[in-house]
C-alpha cells in the first residue's frame, strides 16, 4: 500500500537532513535550507487541506439520503471537502486501499449507522424488548475501525433501530440518534458538530 | 511556443505541414491525426484544428522537471508515475550544462490517476508533492521553488461543442482535411460574399494559414478565400518601444480585426518584422472590397507613423508542398 502524503513528506525531510550532514557545502550554502523550507511549507499546506476534508461513512439507500443532507451542508455551505468510501478509485487498487487512503486524507470520521441487516435477538420465542434489532452495513463498521486505527476523531449518527452493541462500546466524540422522521434536523446538528470539532483541531494544530 | 507558416493554397483538401511544425509537435510520418472544429453558428467553422490526441478523450497534462543529473533518475520518475496510475504519452529528456543537469518534459494522461484526488485537487497538487518529495535532493531549485511545472493542457481537455471529423494519417508531411467543414465554408462564402461569386480558377481556391501550438500539441488551420476580407501582410519597422502598439492601434482605427500576429526583432534596436493575418468585415454594403482595395487601405496604415519607419509588404501564397526530393545519391558520379 502506498505511503500517505504526510509520510512521504516526512521521509523527504529525513533525506534532506541526511544529505545536508553528508554533503559539504561548497558553492551554494543555502541549497539544503531552501529544501527544508519548501518541505515545511508543503507539510503545512497538506495539513491544512487534510483539516478541511471530512470522511462520511454510510451504507444503504436510507444512509444515502442522510449522506446527501450532510454533503450538501458541509461541501456546499461550509465549503469543506466531503469524501466517502464510495468515491471512485483507480482500477488497480482495492476497496480497502481506497478507503484507507481517503481516511488518511481526512481529519474527522462521521459514521451514519442505518439499520441495514436484521439480526435475530437472543430471546427465543419472546418478542425483543427493544426496537433496536438491526446491525449497520458491514463497510461502515470496517471504516469506523480503520478510522480508529488512524486516530481520527469520530462523530456517530445512529438510527434508533441499530442495536447498541454496534455503537455503545465505542467512545465517539459525539453521538446523535435519529429516526426516519427527524434525520434532517439531526443531520444539521451533526454538521454543526463537525464544524466545531474542525475548528478545535485547527486550534490545537496551529 | 507558437509556430507560423505562410499561406498555402489548399488543393483538394491536401494540407502540407512544414517540417519545423512536425518536428516541434513530434508528429512523424504515418501518425494518425484528429481533425476537429467547434460548433460555430451561424457561420461555419473556418478554422480546422488538428491534434494527435483526440480532444476530451484523455486528461492531458504537461510535466516539466529540471534535475541535477545522476544515474537512474528517469527509471525512478517513470516508476513513480506508474505507481500513481499516470500514463506517459510523450517523453523528451536530455542533459544540459556539461551533463550536470537533466531536463525532462512529458505529456501525461492523468485519466487513471486517483480520480478522487483529481476531483478534490484539480491542480494535481498531491502528485506534484509526491514528485518533489521523491526527488527532493535531485531537483534544481530556482530561488525557493523547485524547477517543476505541472499544468493541464488548456486545449485538449473539456472542450465544449467540439466536433471531431474523420481522422487522417500524416503521409509525407501532408494530411487530407475533412471535406465536410471545407464544403460548408465554401457554400457559405459563395452565398454571402459578393466578389467571390464572380471568381473562378485560382481565385476560387481556398488558402490556408497554419499556426502550431507546440506546448498544447495542436495545429490551427485557418481556411479563407481571396477577396473575402482576409489578408496576410508583413510590416517592417524600426525596433523600438511602441512599434507593435502603433501598428495595432492603426489597424484597429481602420476597422481591421487581427487574427494572427507574429512580431519579432530582426536586429535589436534596428529593425523588426510583423506578420499579421487580418480580417476586414465585408457585408453587402462593402461587397466591392477586393484584396487590392484592402492592400491600399493597409499601406495607409504604415503612413500613420509620422517618422515613416513602417513599410508594408504583401506576400503571395506559397506553394502547397515542396516538390518531393529526388533521390540523387548518384548525381555526383554522373557524367
Amino acid at each position: 500500500m502506498e505511503l500517505s502524503i504526510q509520510n512521504v513528506i516526512e521521509e523527504a525531510q529525513k533525506r534532506v537532513e541526511e544529505r545536508a550532514r553528508r554533503t559539504p557545502i561548497v558553492d551554494d550554502p543555502m541549497q539544503w535550507e531552501r529544501r527544508r523550507e519548501y518541505l515545511d511549507e508543503l507539510k503545512a499546506s497538506v495539513e491544512r487541506q487534510m483539516l478541511n476534508t471530512i470522511f462520511v461513512s454510510y451504507s444503504s439507500a436510507e444512509g444515502a439520503f442522510v449522506f446527501r443532507q450532510i454533503y450538501d451542508t458541509l461541501q456546499g455551505v461550509k465549503k469543506l471537502t466531503v469524501t466517502s468510501g464510495f468515491t471512485t478509485r483507480p482500477q488497480a487498487t482495492t476497496v480497502v486501499e481506497t478507503i484507507v487512503q481517503q481516511l488518511e486524507r481526512s481529519s474527522i470520521y462521521v459514521g451514519i449507522f442505518t439499520p441495514d441487516i436484521r439480526i435475530a435477538p437472543d430471546t427465543e420465542g419472546v418478542a425483543p424488548a427493544t426496537k433496536a434489532v438491526s446491525a449497520p452495513g458491514v463497510w461502515t463498521l470496517e471504516e469506523r475501525g480503520m478510522a480508529m486505527a488512524l486516530r481520527k476523531p469520530l462523530i456517530l449518527m445512529v438510527h434508533e433501530r441499530v442495536h447498541p452493541d454496534f455503537w455503545k462500546s465505542v467512545s465517539a466524540q459525539q453521538l446523535y440518534r435519529f429516526t426516519r422522521g427527524n434525520y434532517k434536523p439531526v443531520a444539521a446538528k451533526v454538521c454543526d458538530a463537525v464544524v466545531t470539532l474542525r475548528a478545535r483541531l485547527a486550534q490545537a494544530g496551529g | 511556443m507558437r509556430q507560423f507558416h505562410p499561406a498555402q493554397p489548399l488543393l483538394d483538401g491536401m494540407l502540407y505541414l512544414p517540417y519545423a511544425m512536425r518536428a516541434g509537435l513530434g508528429w512523424h510520418d504515418r501518425r494518425m491525426l484528429y481533425c476537429w472544429t467547434r460548433e460555430a453558428q451561424p457561420s461555419p467553422a473556418s478554422q480546422i484544428s488538428l491534434s494527435a490526441i483526440k480532444p476530451n478523450e484523455r486528461e492531458v497534462w504537461t510535466l516539466s522537471i529540471q534535475f541535477n543529473d545522476r544515474r537512474g533518475l528517469l527509471a525512478e520518475l517513470t516508476r513513480l508515475l506508474a505507481e500513481q496510475h499516470v500514463n506517459i504519452l510523450t517523453c523528451r529528456s536530455s542533459t544540459h550544462l556539461q551533463n550536470l543537469q537533466f531536463g525532462v518534459e512529458m505529456e501525461i494522461d492523468t485519466h487513471e490517476y486517483h480520480p478522487y484526488s483529481r476531483n478534490r485537487d484539480p491542480a494535481l497538487r498531491e502528485l506534484r508533492a509526491r514528485i518533489v518529495c521523491r526527488f527532493i535532493t535531485d531537483l534544481v531549485f530556482d530561488g525557493r521553488e523547485p524547477q517543476l511545472r505541472l499544468y493541464r493542457n488548456r486545449m485538449l481537455n473539456n472542450l465544449s461543442d467540439v466536433v471531431v471529423h474523420d481522422d487522417a494519417r500524416l503521409e509525407n508531411g501532408t494530411v487530407l482535411l475533412p471535406q465536410e467543414p471545407l464544403q460548408a465554408l465554401k457554400a457559405y462564402v459563395s452565398r454571402h460574399v459578393g466578389p467571390f461569386k464572380a471568381r473562378s480558377g485560382e481565385s476560387a481556391e481556398p488558402l490556408v494559414l497554419l499556426v502550431a501550438d507546440t506546448d498544447a500539441g495542436f495545429v490551427d488551420a485557418s481556411v479563407y478565400y481571396r477577396h473575402t476580407g482576409h489578408i496576410h501582410i508583413r510590416y517592417t519597422a524600426e525596433d523600438r518601444i511602441g512599434t507593435l502598439q502603433t501598428i495595432a492601434r492603426a489597424l484597429n482605427a481602420f476597422g481591421f480585426n487581427i487574427l494572427q500576429v507574429y512580431h519579432r526583432t530582426v536586429e535589436i534596436g534596428q529593425s523588426s518584422e510583423t506578420d499579421l493575418f487580418l480580417y476586414y468585415p465585408i457585408d453587402d454594403e462593402h461587397d466591392l472590397v477586393t484584396d487590392e482595395a484592402l492592400k491600399q487601405k493597409l499601406r495607409s496604415v504604415a503612413e500613420v507613423d509620422s517618422m515613416k519607419r513602417i513599410s508594408a509588404v504583401f506576400r503571395d501564397p506559397g506553394i502547397a508542398q515542396p516538390p518531393p526530393r529526388e533521390f540523387t545519391w548518384n548525381y555526383p558520379f554522373r557524367m
